[in-house]
């Protein structure tokens, strides 16, 4: 990663107008809708912050990856064997 | 299919224990629920006890239910209690949600990555060993790791988590904030050490 942080020009106009790297990292993640305003912020923010943009590649990986390795972990019980744990809780719960 | 089991003629349906009624709900939720207790636990043998064990509570408070959340919350409700319940069993994953030291020293006091991160690709790439992705997962914090999976995987909307966790949305933000980061921090550190 060669460029760490901005230089001191840019960081006063970061600062100033487009957030910093602190407050991109909460705003790209916080549940709560933001505003028009507050969003051009941040994309202005990973525009010009290239620590930010491998910051949020980094975390839609690890998002993916979680996905995958959970689904590697479900398949280790065989579609017979969920059907049959399906089957056990109709046969103990319907009435008889 | 979900919007049937909003109705309270299903419903009452179901509180007679009309076999079809319970196969509908059955065949829509128990991979769900079975995928989302793997989530959590990481085993698919505790993973299919938690959830035969949410099924039974879901039918013996079945009267108590009064259709007010969807059936789908209430049994994600019932589940993350039964997956507490294991977990004291097995005593093998962290409890507390400490807050995490290392998440507060990212950033220098003008706000600034006081080290910037891993490049992406490398990141990526790391991510490939399944063994350090799970190494990290595991030092998650319980309510992290619930809220991450619901919020990332099942993509369950904001308000239902809440109400499955019991968290208010700015708590349920600060975990999805704080599990994302520690994963990613701890991502980082195994992947440059390996």
């Amino acid at each position: 990663m060669k460029k760490q942080e901005p230089s001191d020009k840019n960081k006063d106009l970061l600062h100033r107008v487009i957030y910093s790297c602190e407050e991109a990292s909460h705003k790209s993640l916080q549940l709560v809708e933001t505003s028009f305003v507050e969003r051009i912020r941040l994309h202005l923010h990973f525009f010009v912050c290239k620590a930010c943009a491998a910051y949020r590649a980094q975390i839609q990986s690890l998002v993916e990856a979680y996905k995958k390795s959970m689904e590697k972990e479900a398949e280790k019980l065989s579609q017979e064997q969920l059907q049959a744990s399906k089957e056990r809780v109709i046969d103990q719960f319907s009435r008889k | 299919m979900s919007d049937d089991f909003r109705s309270s003629v299903f419903l009452e349906i179901l509180k007679k224990r009309e076999p079809e009624a319970i196969r509908k709900l059955v065949e829509a939720y128990h991979l769900i629920l079975f995928k989302a207790a793997i989530g959590q636990l990481k085993d698919a043998v505790l993973a299919e006890d938690v959830v035969q064990d949410t099924w039974s509570t879901f039918f013996a408070d079945i009267e108590r239910f009064e259709g007010r959340s969807h059936i789908r919350t209430y049994l994600f409700g019932i589940m993350y209690n039964k997956v507490r319940e294991k977990r004291r069993e097995v005593a093998k994953y962290i409890l507390t949600e400490e807050p995490d030291p290392v998440l507060d020293f990212q950033f220098s006091q003008e706000g600034y990555w006081k080290k910037a991160p891993m490049d992406p690709e490398e990141f990526t790439s790391g991510l490939q060993n399944r063994q350090v992705l799970e190494l990290c997962l595991e030092t998650l914090g319980e309510k992290q790791r619930q809220a991450f999976y619901l919020k990332e995987v099942l993509g369950e909307a904001t308000s239902d988590i809440c109400k499955i966790l019991d968290l208010t949305v700015t708590n349920l933000g600060v975990l999805i904030y704080r599990a994302k980061n520690h994963l990613r921090i701890c991502l980082e550190s195994k992947i440059v050490r390996d």
